[in-house]
């Protein structure tokens, strides 16, 4: 039987021996999981492109390093990626904090502005959004891993580098805490439906 | 009865649980409304978030494979750093800046002492001797100058 892993395979045996068709390939195939993962961690499309350019060229480059019997490739290409979304992010940060962030001890959300307002045009209500860029860095790589990207547990301990119970434990502080928050704001049942049925669209 | 959901029910809603535990938890639903109510707003914040990452799936990625495909065959195989211009890393501008600032103020506050030998910390007594009689020989001229250059008078009273 000829399934995907074997097709993989086959890709990453080819394009290390300097097949460009078969890089291609691997490119399509996992280019849009990388990029909804950037953009949902980073909340600008340039910035996810720009993390998902880097990751595939570093990835593809260093392919021959790259150990099945270690990780999964899609593992391994995340935690390429999700290291770049970091550096950009934190860079980010630095160019574009205002000093008066310091003084009011608040977080940035610059970054996140282009995102939420492309989402809000999408009727997806705002506080979501806000209260999933209010988490900590730690908890929003977890809870984007496993309801954005759609990862299991192992693979985001992979990932992330803590492990499958510490991404468990990160993944369930973040659902309390977003329900705490999105729960203080008074939503209806109909809210939720309406909101739900919107992000469908 | 058993106690309240302490994960928010993240493990009933992902079907993680043992047959059991699934049991005991449906149990306590049946009894505890505000469990209830918790595990409703977890599963719809949990929908939501699907849902956002299926939109997020929509958005057209700006680059595509001829992008990454000119960084990895082109010329140009590190395009950012081929004309930019060089840069001291942070710690290393501070180090210097501190550096520059200690030596400049050392200078400022001791000019005298850099240009004079030093004496050593241990001397020998003939060496103590000779250092002690050249302070008081030059104690004296200074002494002897500054009564030449300005003599001091008492004024004379006035009148009388």
């Amino acid at each position: 039987m000829y399934n995907s892993e074997e097709r993989l395979n086959e890709w990453i045996a080819a394009a290390c021996a300097g097949d460009e068709l078969a890089a291609e390939a691997i490119y399509r195939r996992f280019s849009p999981a990388v990029f909804r993962m950037a953009l949902a961690l980073l909340g600008d499309a340039d910035d996810a492109d720009e993390v998902t350019q880097d990751a595939f060229v570093y990835a593809l480059r260093a392919l021959a390093r790259f150990d099945p019997s270690r990780s999964a490739f899609q593992t391994w290409l995340f935690t390429i990626a999700i290291s770049r979304c970091r550096n950009k992010r934190r860079r980010k940060w630095l160019n574009t904090v205002p000093l008066a962030w310091f003084a009011r001890l608040e977080r940035p959300a610059a970054d996140a502005r282009s995102m939420e307002d492309w989402l809000t045009a999408r009727g997806v209500q705002r506080e979501l959004w806000a209260a999933v860029q209010s988490l900590s860095p730690n908890l929003r790589e977890a809870v984007t891993l496993r309801f954005v990207t759609g990862l299991t547990y192992a693979d985001i301990g992979a990932v992330a580098g803590c492990g499958a119970r510490a991404a468990e434990s990160r993944v369930r502080t973040a659902v309390v805490a977003l329900r705490k928050r999105l729960m203080a704001q008074g939503r209806t049942e109909a809210d939720w439906r309406e909101a739900i049925e919107a992000l469908r669209q | 009865m058993k106690q309240h959901f302490s994960d928010d029910g993240l493990a009933f809603l992902e079907k993680r649980l043992t047959p059991e535990a699934r049991a005991q938890a449906e149990a306590h639903l049946r009894q505890c409304a505000e469990c209830r109510a918790q595990l409703g707003e977890t599963r719809r914040a949990i929908a939501a978030l699907n849902e956002a990452g299926r939109a997020l799936g929509r958005v057209p990625m700006r680059s595509g494979w001829a992008a990454v495909r000119q960084r990895l065959l082109g010329p140009d195989v590190f395009p950012r750093r081929a004309h930019a211009p060089m840069r001291v890393p942070w710690q290393a501008s501070v180090t210097i800046s501190m550096a520059a600032l200690a030596l400049v103020s050392n200078l400022a506050l001791n000019p005298v002492r850099a240009a004079t030998p030093t004496v050593p910390l241990i001397q020998t007594p003939a060496a103590m001797i000779a250092t002690v009689s050249d302070a008081a020989t030059v104690q004296v001229v200074r002494v002897s100058q500054s009564t030449l250059a300005a003599p001091t008078r008492t004024p004379a009273p006035r009148g009388g």
